[in-house]
């Protein structure tokens, strides 16, 4: 039986931004750009997106004078993620069978 | 696509899947077990504060007992009843010693069994990846040592330990673990600095205000723990 893949984290950047998110915790806007090698404008979009789902919140804040904001995985993003990856899981086991 | 490299995928999203859960599962396994101690400290306090002699006196000692049984159940929904049931080979074992009435041979047989059962039982038990050491494990183990410092403390100059210093000690041992423990749940801190700067001044009133302070301070624990726990069980 095929498995239903969350539409929403079903996409090349947004895994890629809750896979770090996972695994640093806590990241700042500029390294999560650079890591995954995006533009300003294409990351926010990325995050705005799972913002709005509740997947991913933010906290703004300041070192000196230069305004930062980090973003980390909400108790709902995890376990969104998780059911998600455990989809995800199934299905390749099942496509492991048919190789 | 190739199988191995569909294996290499699929060991990818397994460790995603284990580092997304094991936090979860660790502040579950760490809040059940603040539970079940909690329930113990109670279960013990309250019969210190009402029948004494059940609770101290050697060989009916309620602490000795139950310390087991308390062991026993705060791993037995994380470890499975197989590795659980390890804890009454240590009781079996200090049984011995503590009918003749050999408290350091006791309490080193106490402290050598539960550090190597703790070892199955949580370094083991758990399956892939428990044997590194996390915050919570630490956490755990400081409890763990602290308390068998003091009781091997207590086991080597009983005889000339005056009373309220030995009940001092020991809420003080208590007050630590507690603060520690909010690190993981921030509400165990206050009641951390309840424990090591009120209990203190009950015990200026005498030594069943302390118990008292202490019996609630347990009470609390157990509460909180039980709290967590299920808070934890609704989100996973």
């Amino acid at each position: 039986m095929m498995r239903e893949l969350d539409p929403l984290l079903h996409n090349r950047t947004r895994l890629g931004i809750l896979t770090l998110l996972l695994k640093n915790g806590r990241m700042d806007f500029k390294s999560l750009r650079d890591e995954l090698g995006l533009t300003d404008g294409n990351l926010a979009t990325h995050l705005r997106v799972l913002e709005n789902e509740g997947i991913v919140k933010y906290e703004k804040t300041f070192i000196g004078r230069k305004p930062i904001t980090y973003y980390e995985l909400t108790k709902k993003g995890k376990k969104r993620f998780i059911n998600y990856l455990k989809n995800l899981r199934d299905f390749l086991r099942e496509l492991e069978i048919d190789l | 696509m190739k199988r191995e490299e569909l294996r290499k995928i699929l060991d990818e999203i397994d460790t995603l899947i284990f580092l997304a859960e094991k936090g979860e599962k660790e502040r579950k396994i760490f809040a059940w077990y603040m539970f079940v101690w909690g329930v113990y400290t109670t279960l013990n306090m309250s019969l210190m504060l009402f029948l004494p002699t059940i609770a101290k006196s050697i060989p009916l000692s309620s602490w000795f007992h139950t310390l087991f049984f308390a062991f026993f159940f705060s791993s037995l929904p994380f470890a499975g009843w197989k590795n659980s049931s390890l804890w009454f080979v240590v009781y079996i074992a200090s049984l011995l010693s503590f009918y003749f009435n050999n408290l350091i041979l006791t309490v080193a047989i106490i402290i050598v069994g539960i550090s190597f059962v703790s070892y199955f039982v949580y370094g083991r038990g758990h399956g892939e990846g428990s044997n590194r050491i996390s915050t919570v494990s630490y956490i755990g183990i400081v409890w763990g040592i602290m308390f068998g410092a003091f009781w091997w403390n207590i086991a080597l100059h009983y005889r000339t330990l005056n009373d309220m210093f030995f009940n001092l000690w020991i809420t003080y041992v208590f007050g630590i673990g507690i603060l520690l423990s909010g690190v993981i749940f921030r509400r165990y801190f206050l009641l951390g600095l309840f424990i090591l700067f009120i209990l203190p001044i009950l015990a200026k009133f005498g030594k069943t205000y302390l118990f008292v302070g202490y019996d609630i301070s347990a009470l609390i624990m157990a509460l909180l723990g039980l709290t967590m726990y299920m808070k934890d069980d609704e989100r996973t």
